[in-house]
């Protein structure tokens, strides 16, 4: 099971708070939005496979 | 071995979640999702050996129907209602978590309703 997955959501969270912070600093409100709207996508998608892939667990491993 | 991967990977995810927690809730709470889907995926094949063990009790005590069928498929409702309890409780969610609980405990007595027949049969016959 790739561990990795969990640093990977760590770092676009922070990446993204981070981009943020600066973005609204200099101004650029929509920017900062967009790419808080661009980094919860992203991080939804890997965890949506993740989720996916338990079900198809629990279904083939409960038979129901 | 297997503990300290686990220990290891829990302490780091609620630390990781810490800190995304103060700048982006929604992160942290997709970040808790990941490490429980993950933990389970490490466990799930632990538990596919249980299940198969409980089977294999089950045909040998020849219990009437899919008894153990059931129970094992009650086993998986209640787990995953859980999960996702936990998760939206995590999430400061409590009315949902609630509901969701309901409809998993709904969920479970609509499924064991032959079982309870059966029972009650057998008590009728039981007495002359």
């Amino acid at each position: 099971m790739d561990i990795d997955l969990i640093f990977k959501i760590a770092g676009i969270g922070i990446l993204v708070s981070v981009l943020g912070q600066v973005l609204t600093r200099t101004g650029r409100e929509d920017m900062a939005m967009l790419t808080t709207l661009a980094g919860l996508v992203i991080v939804l998608l890997m965890v949506v496979n993740l989720i996916s892939q338990l079900f198809n667990t629990v279904k083939s491993m409960f038979i129901y | 071995m297997d503990a300290i991967v686990l220990v290891g990977l829990g302490v780091t995810a609620a630390l990781l979640a810490l800190t995304l927690r103060s700048q982006r809730p929604e992160m942290a709470m997709l970040l808790s999702l990941a490490v429980g889907l993950m933990i389970f995926a490490m466990l799930s094949g632990k538990l596919s050996e249980i299940v198969e063990v409980m089977r294999a009790l089950g045909d040998t005590a020849a219990l009437p129907g899919g008894t153990i069928l059931l129970l094992v498929r009650v086993v998986g409702v209640s787990y995953i209602t859980e999960f996702a309890a936990q998760l939206c409780r995590d999430a400061g969610e409590g009315g949902i978590a609630a509901k969701v609980e309901l409809g998993g405990r709904l969920l479970v007595l609509g499924m064991s309703i032959p079982i309870l027949i059966a029972l009650m049969q057998m008590m009728l016959e039981l007495i002359p």
